[in-house]
Protein backbone atom coordinates (compact mmCIF):
# COMPACT_ATOMS: atom_id res chain seq x y z
CA UNK A 1 0.00 0.00 0.00
CA UNK A 2 1.53 3.31 -1.06
CA UNK A 3 2.09 5.83 1.70
CA UNK A 4 2.15 9.58 1.32
CA UNK A 5 5.57 10.94 2.12
CA UNK A 6 7.23 14.34 1.93
CA UNK A 7 10.60 14.77 0.36
CA UNK A 8 13.52 14.82 2.82
CA UNK A 9 14.14 18.53 2.19
CA UNK A 10 10.53 19.33 3.25
CA UNK A 11 10.90 17.28 6.43
CA UNK A 12 14.18 18.98 7.27
CA UNK A 13 12.63 22.40 6.66
CA UNK A 14 9.64 21.53 8.87
CA UNK A 15 11.80 20.20 11.72
CA UNK A 16 14.19 23.16 11.55
CA UNK A 17 11.32 25.67 11.54
CA UNK A 18 9.61 24.04 14.50
CA UNK A 19 12.91 23.84 16.38
CA UNK A 20 13.58 27.54 15.70
CA UNK A 21 10.08 28.50 16.78
CA UNK A 22 10.41 26.56 20.04
CA UNK A 23 13.86 28.01 20.65
CA UNK A 24 12.65 31.56 19.98
CA UNK A 25 9.72 31.06 22.32
CA UNK A 26 12.03 29.74 25.05
CA UNK A 27 14.41 32.67 24.56
CA UNK A 28 11.53 35.15 24.70
CA UNK A 29 10.25 33.62 27.91
CA UNK A 30 13.72 33.55 29.49
CA UNK A 31 14.30 37.20 28.53
CA UNK A 32 10.91 38.08 29.98
CA UNK A 33 11.69 36.13 33.16
CA UNK A 34 15.05 37.92 33.50
CA UNK A 35 13.24 41.25 33.15
CA UNK A 36 10.70 40.26 35.81
CA UNK A 37 13.45 39.10 38.20
CA UNK A 38 15.33 42.38 37.70
CA UNK A 39 12.09 44.18 38.60
CA UNK A 40 11.74 42.02 41.72
CA UNK A 41 15.29 42.88 42.76
CA UNK A 42 14.44 46.56 42.56
CA UNK A 43 11.41 45.96 44.80
CA UNK A 44 8.65 46.19 42.19
CA UNK A 45 5.46 44.62 43.63
CA UNK A 46 4.00 44.06 40.13
CA UNK A 47 6.99 41.93 39.16
CA UNK A 48 6.54 39.82 42.30
CA UNK A 49 2.87 39.44 41.37
CA UNK A 50 3.99 38.15 37.95
CA UNK A 51 6.28 35.60 39.62
CA UNK A 52 3.33 34.50 41.77
CA UNK A 53 1.19 34.12 38.63
CA UNK A 54 3.88 32.09 36.91
CA UNK A 55 4.83 29.73 39.72
CA UNK A 56 2.04 29.61 42.30
CA UNK A 57 0.25 26.71 40.55
CA UNK A 58 3.30 24.49 40.33
CA UNK A 59 4.55 25.27 43.82
CA UNK A 60 1.09 24.81 45.30
CA UNK A 61 0.77 21.45 43.53
CA UNK A 62 4.16 20.45 44.93
CA UNK A 63 3.15 21.33 48.50
CA UNK A 64 -0.32 19.86 48.13
CA UNK A 65 0.94 16.51 46.84
CA UNK A 66 3.45 16.33 49.71
CA UNK A 67 1.03 17.29 52.48
CA UNK A 68 -2.42 16.45 51.11
CA UNK A 69 -3.72 19.48 52.99
CA UNK A 70 -5.03 22.58 51.19
CA UNK A 71 -4.80 25.00 54.12
CA UNK A 72 -1.29 23.89 54.97
CA UNK A 73 -0.30 24.16 51.30
CA UNK A 74 -1.66 27.72 51.29
CA UNK A 75 0.51 28.52 54.31
CA UNK A 76 3.61 26.94 52.81
CA UNK A 77 3.03 28.73 49.51
CA UNK A 78 2.69 32.04 51.32
CA UNK A 79 5.90 31.32 53.26
CA UNK A 80 7.66 30.49 49.99
CA UNK A 81 6.84 33.81 48.34
CA UNK A 82 7.67 35.84 51.44
CA UNK A 83 11.03 34.09 51.56
CA UNK A 84 11.42 34.81 47.86
CA UNK A 85 10.98 38.53 48.56
CA UNK A 86 13.58 38.34 51.32
CA UNK A 87 16.10 36.33 49.31
CA UNK A 88 15.70 37.63 45.76
CA UNK A 89 18.86 39.71 46.21
CA UNK A 90 20.87 36.50 46.62
CA UNK A 91 19.67 35.05 43.30
CA UNK A 92 22.73 35.28 41.04
CA UNK A 93 21.31 33.91 37.81
CA UNK A 94 21.09 30.32 36.57
CA UNK A 95 17.92 28.25 36.51
CA UNK A 96 15.31 30.22 38.45
CA UNK A 97 13.18 27.08 38.94
CA UNK A 98 16.11 25.35 40.57
CA UNK A 99 16.60 28.28 42.97
CA UNK A 100 12.87 28.58 43.71
CA UNK A 101 12.31 24.87 44.30
CA UNK A 102 15.36 24.68 46.53
CA UNK A 103 13.63 27.25 48.77
CA UNK A 104 10.38 25.26 48.51
CA UNK A 105 12.23 22.08 49.51
CA UNK A 106 13.79 23.84 52.51
CA UNK A 107 10.41 25.21 53.56
CA UNK A 108 8.89 21.75 53.40
CA UNK A 109 11.77 20.32 55.45
CA UNK A 110 11.37 23.14 58.01
CA UNK A 111 7.68 22.23 58.21
CA UNK A 112 8.54 18.56 58.78
CA UNK A 113 11.03 19.44 61.51
CA UNK A 114 8.45 21.69 63.20
CA UNK A 115 5.88 18.91 62.98
CA UNK A 116 8.35 16.46 64.51
CA UNK A 117 9.02 18.86 67.40
CA UNK A 118 5.30 19.36 68.01
CA UNK A 119 4.76 15.61 67.96
CA UNK A 120 7.51 15.12 70.55
CA UNK A 121 5.96 17.79 72.75
CA UNK A 122 2.51 16.22 72.48
CA UNK A 123 3.95 12.75 73.20
CA UNK A 124 5.82 14.06 76.23
CA UNK A 125 2.69 15.77 77.52
CA UNK A 126 0.66 12.63 76.98
CA UNK A 127 3.20 10.53 78.93
CA UNK A 128 3.13 13.13 81.68
CA UNK A 129 -0.62 12.88 82.01
CA UNK A 130 -0.54 9.10 81.56
CA UNK A 131 -3.33 9.32 79.06
CA UNK A 132 -3.96 6.78 76.37
CA UNK A 133 -4.80 8.15 72.97
CA UNK A 134 -8.57 7.99 72.58
CA UNK A 135 -8.52 8.03 68.81
CA UNK A 136 -6.23 7.09 65.98
CA UNK A 137 -3.78 9.85 65.02
CA UNK A 138 -5.19 11.99 62.26
CA UNK A 139 -3.10 12.53 59.19
CA UNK A 140 -2.55 16.00 57.76
CA UNK A 141 -4.97 15.12 55.03
CA UNK A 142 -7.78 13.88 57.23
CA UNK A 143 -9.95 16.91 56.50
CA UNK A 144 -9.42 16.69 52.80
CA UNK A 145 -11.43 14.88 50.25
CA UNK A 146 -8.48 12.93 48.98
CA UNK A 147 -8.27 11.86 45.41
CA UNK A 148 -7.08 8.38 44.59
CA UNK A 149 -3.61 9.60 43.58
CA UNK A 150 -3.13 11.35 46.92
CA UNK A 151 -4.06 8.16 48.77
CA UNK A 152 -1.60 6.08 46.76
CA UNK A 153 1.13 8.72 47.03
CA UNK A 154 0.82 8.52 50.81
CA UNK A 155 1.65 4.82 50.57
CA UNK A 156 5.08 5.60 49.11
CA UNK A 157 7.92 6.41 51.47
CA UNK A 158 8.34 10.11 52.20
CA UNK A 159 11.70 10.49 50.45
CA UNK A 160 10.51 8.88 47.21
CA UNK A 161 7.29 10.91 47.27
CA UNK A 162 9.34 14.09 47.71
CA UNK A 163 11.65 13.14 44.83
CA UNK A 164 8.75 12.35 42.46
CA UNK A 165 7.04 15.62 43.25
CA UNK A 166 10.22 17.64 42.96
CA UNK A 167 10.92 16.16 39.54
CA UNK A 168 7.33 16.54 38.33
CA UNK A 169 6.63 20.09 39.51
CA UNK A 170 10.05 21.68 39.17
CA UNK A 171 10.63 20.17 35.70
CA UNK A 172 14.32 20.19 36.46
CA UNK A 173 16.89 17.83 35.00
CA UNK A 174 18.07 14.82 37.00
CA UNK A 175 21.46 16.48 37.32
CA UNK A 176 19.93 19.53 39.01
CA UNK A 177 17.66 17.43 41.19
CA UNK A 178 20.56 15.23 42.30
CA UNK A 179 22.58 18.35 43.15
CA UNK A 180 19.67 19.79 45.09
CA UNK A 181 19.21 16.60 47.09
CA UNK A 182 22.97 16.11 47.49
CA UNK A 183 22.91 12.57 46.15
CA UNK A 184 24.42 10.89 43.07
CA UNK A 185 22.40 11.20 39.88
CA UNK A 186 22.19 7.38 39.59
CA UNK A 187 20.61 7.16 43.05
CA UNK A 188 18.01 9.80 42.20
CA UNK A 189 17.21 8.09 38.90
CA UNK A 190 16.87 4.67 40.48
CA UNK A 191 14.66 5.95 43.34
CA UNK A 192 12.42 7.83 40.92
CA UNK A 193 12.12 4.85 38.60
CA UNK A 194 11.19 2.47 41.43
CA UNK A 195 8.81 5.01 42.97
CA UNK A 196 6.91 5.75 39.78
CA UNK A 197 6.71 2.07 38.90
CA UNK A 198 5.26 1.32 42.33
CA UNK A 199 2.83 4.25 42.05
CA UNK A 200 1.62 2.91 38.71
CA UNK A 201 1.07 -0.55 40.21
CA UNK A 202 -0.82 0.95 43.14
CA UNK A 203 -3.01 3.04 40.86
CA UNK A 204 -3.77 0.11 38.58
CA UNK A 205 -4.19 -2.39 41.38
CA UNK B 1 3.12 18.46 32.35
CA UNK B 2 4.98 20.41 29.68
CA UNK B 3 8.61 19.42 29.45
CA UNK B 4 10.80 22.48 28.92
CA UNK B 5 14.08 22.08 30.73
CA UNK B 6 14.50 18.35 31.08
CA UNK B 7 17.21 16.42 29.38
CA UNK B 8 16.57 13.47 27.12
CA UNK B 9 15.53 10.77 29.59
CA UNK B 10 16.90 7.91 27.49
CA UNK B 11 20.33 9.53 27.27
CA UNK B 12 20.54 9.89 31.04
CA UNK B 13 19.32 6.35 31.68
CA UNK B 14 21.83 4.92 29.21
CA UNK B 15 24.64 6.26 31.38
CA UNK B 16 23.64 3.68 33.98
CA UNK B 17 21.71 0.96 32.13
CA UNK B 18 22.01 -0.96 28.87
CA UNK B 19 19.81 0.01 25.94
CA UNK B 20 16.94 -2.39 26.68
CA UNK B 21 16.88 -1.61 30.40
CA UNK B 22 17.06 2.12 29.70
CA UNK B 23 14.08 1.93 27.35
CA UNK B 24 12.05 -0.06 29.89
CA UNK B 25 12.95 2.35 32.69
CA UNK B 26 12.09 5.37 30.53
CA UNK B 27 8.72 3.80 29.74
CA UNK B 28 8.04 3.19 33.46
CA UNK B 29 8.93 6.78 34.30
CA UNK B 30 6.84 8.25 31.51
CA UNK B 31 3.88 6.01 32.41
CA UNK B 32 4.13 7.16 36.03
CA UNK B 33 4.24 10.78 34.95
CA UNK B 34 1.21 10.27 32.71
CA UNK B 35 -0.68 9.19 35.83
CA UNK B 36 0.40 12.42 37.54
CA UNK B 37 -0.73 14.36 34.45
CA UNK B 38 -4.12 12.65 34.59
CA UNK B 39 -4.66 13.63 38.24
CA UNK B 40 -3.66 17.27 38.52
CA UNK B 41 -3.39 18.83 41.96
CA UNK B 42 -6.00 21.49 42.72
CA UNK B 43 -4.85 25.05 41.96
CA UNK B 44 -4.39 27.56 44.78
CA UNK B 45 -7.54 29.54 45.51
CA UNK B 46 -7.84 33.10 44.23
CA UNK B 47 -8.17 34.26 47.84
CA UNK B 48 -4.87 32.61 48.70
CA UNK B 49 -3.16 34.30 45.75
CA UNK B 50 -4.64 37.67 46.69
CA UNK B 51 -3.49 37.21 50.30
CA UNK B 52 0.03 36.30 49.15
CA UNK B 53 0.21 39.37 46.92
CA UNK B 54 -0.99 41.49 49.85
CA UNK B 55 1.67 40.01 52.14
CA UNK B 56 4.34 40.65 49.51
CA UNK B 57 3.22 44.27 49.17
CA UNK B 58 3.26 44.70 52.97
CA UNK B 59 6.75 43.14 53.21
CA UNK B 60 8.04 45.41 50.45
CA UNK B 61 6.50 48.47 52.12
CA UNK B 62 8.11 47.52 55.45
CA UNK B 63 11.50 47.06 53.79
CA UNK B 64 11.09 50.40 52.03
CA UNK B 65 10.32 52.12 55.35
CA UNK B 66 13.32 50.52 57.05
CA UNK B 67 15.59 51.57 54.17
CA UNK B 68 14.22 55.11 54.38
CA UNK B 69 14.80 55.32 58.14
CA UNK B 70 18.34 53.97 57.69
CA UNK B 71 19.11 56.50 54.97
CA UNK B 72 17.78 59.35 57.10
CA UNK B 73 19.71 58.14 60.16
CA UNK B 74 22.90 57.92 58.13
CA UNK B 75 22.35 61.42 56.73
CA UNK B 76 21.72 62.79 60.26
CA UNK B 77 24.84 61.01 61.59
CA UNK B 78 26.90 62.48 58.76
CA UNK B 79 25.62 66.00 59.52
CA UNK B 80 26.44 65.60 63.24
CA UNK B 81 29.91 64.25 62.41
CA UNK B 82 30.64 67.19 60.09
CA UNK B 83 29.36 69.64 62.71
CA UNK B 84 31.63 68.12 65.38
CA UNK B 85 34.63 68.23 63.07
CA UNK B 86 33.87 71.87 62.31
CA UNK B 87 33.61 72.77 66.01
CA UNK B 88 36.88 71.04 66.83
CA UNK B 89 38.66 72.87 64.02
CA UNK B 90 37.35 76.24 65.19
CA UNK B 91 38.72 75.81 68.79
CA UNK B 92 41.71 73.53 68.34
CA UNK B 93 43.47 74.15 71.74
CA UNK B 94 40.59 74.13 74.18
CA UNK B 95 40.62 70.43 75.00
CA UNK B 96 44.42 70.08 74.87
CA UNK B 97 44.90 72.89 77.44
CA UNK B 98 42.57 71.27 79.92
CA UNK B 99 44.31 67.92 79.62
CA UNK B 100 47.85 69.24 79.86
CA UNK B 101 47.12 71.63 82.72
CA UNK B 102 46.38 68.68 84.91
CA UNK B 103 49.98 67.43 84.41
CA UNK B 104 52.08 70.61 84.39
CA UNK B 105 51.61 73.91 86.22
CA UNK B 106 50.12 76.44 83.83
CA UNK B 107 52.85 78.97 84.65
CA UNK B 108 55.60 76.62 83.51
CA UNK B 109 53.65 75.56 80.46
CA UNK B 110 52.95 79.12 79.38
CA UNK B 111 56.45 80.44 80.13
CA UNK B 112 59.12 80.49 77.44
CA UNK B 113 62.00 80.73 79.94
CA UNK B 114 61.79 77.45 81.85
CA UNK B 115 65.00 77.92 83.87
CA UNK B 116 63.87 81.23 85.29
CA UNK B 117 60.55 79.81 86.45
CA UNK B 118 61.70 76.81 88.42
CA UNK B 119 65.09 76.28 89.97
CA UNK B 120 64.75 72.49 90.27
CA UNK B 121 63.63 72.24 86.71
CA UNK B 122 66.59 74.38 85.65
CA UNK B 123 69.04 72.10 87.54
CA UNK B 124 67.40 69.05 86.05
CA UNK B 125 67.66 70.54 82.56
CA UNK B 126 71.35 71.35 83.08
CA UNK B 127 72.14 67.84 84.29
CA UNK B 128 70.27 66.26 81.38
CA UNK B 129 72.29 68.41 79.01
CA UNK B 130 75.50 67.37 80.75
CA UNK B 131 74.60 63.70 80.49
CA UNK B 132 73.65 64.21 76.89
CA UNK B 133 77.11 65.66 76.22
CA UNK B 134 78.78 62.73 78.00
CA UNK B 135 76.74 60.25 76.01
CA UNK B 136 77.70 61.94 72.77
CA UNK B 137 81.35 61.75 73.86
CA UNK B 138 80.99 58.04 74.60
CA UNK B 139 79.34 57.42 71.24
CA UNK B 140 82.14 59.28 69.49
CA UNK B 141 84.73 57.15 71.39
CA UNK B 142 86.26 60.23 73.12
CA UNK B 143 85.93 58.71 76.58
CA UNK B 144 87.02 55.10 75.95
CA UNK B 145 89.23 55.04 79.02
CA UNK B 146 86.17 55.19 81.20
CA UNK B 147 84.89 51.96 79.58
CA UNK B 148 81.59 50.39 80.55
CA UNK B 149 81.88 51.81 84.06
CA UNK B 150 81.21 55.28 82.67
CA UNK B 151 77.97 54.16 81.08
CA UNK B 152 76.83 52.54 84.31
CA UNK B 153 77.71 55.70 86.22
CA UNK B 154 75.70 57.75 83.78
CA UNK B 155 72.72 55.43 84.16
CA UNK B 156 72.93 55.70 87.96
CA UNK B 157 73.03 59.48 87.67
CA UNK B 158 70.02 59.48 85.41
CA UNK B 159 68.04 57.32 87.84
CA UNK B 160 69.03 59.51 90.77
CA UNK B 161 68.05 62.70 88.96
CA UNK B 162 64.76 61.24 87.93
CA UNK B 163 64.04 60.11 91.52
CA UNK B 164 64.90 63.52 92.94
CA UNK B 165 62.79 65.25 90.35
CA UNK B 166 59.77 63.04 91.11
CA UNK B 167 60.19 63.69 94.82
CA UNK B 168 60.25 67.44 94.02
Amino acid sequence: MPTASFPDSCNKFFVTTVFRLVKTQQMDSSVELARIIAGCKSGDADCFARIVDLYAGRCYGYFYRLTGDRDLSDELLSELFIRLVQKIGSYKGGAFESWLFRIALNIFHDHLRGKQRRKKLVDARRTELELEPTEAPRSDASDEQLDKLQVQLNRLDADTRELIMLRYYSQLSFKKIAEMRREPIGTALSKLHRGLKKLRELMEG
Amino acid sequence: MEDQTRENLNDVLRQFLDVAQAEAAAEDILAGERILDACPAPPPSLEAIARINGEIAATLARRHRIALVLRRSLAAAAVIAFALIGLLQRSPTADNNIFQASILPAAIWDSIDVAADDLDLARFTAEVRQIETQLQALEAGEDEAAGSGAVEELERELIQIETEFRKG
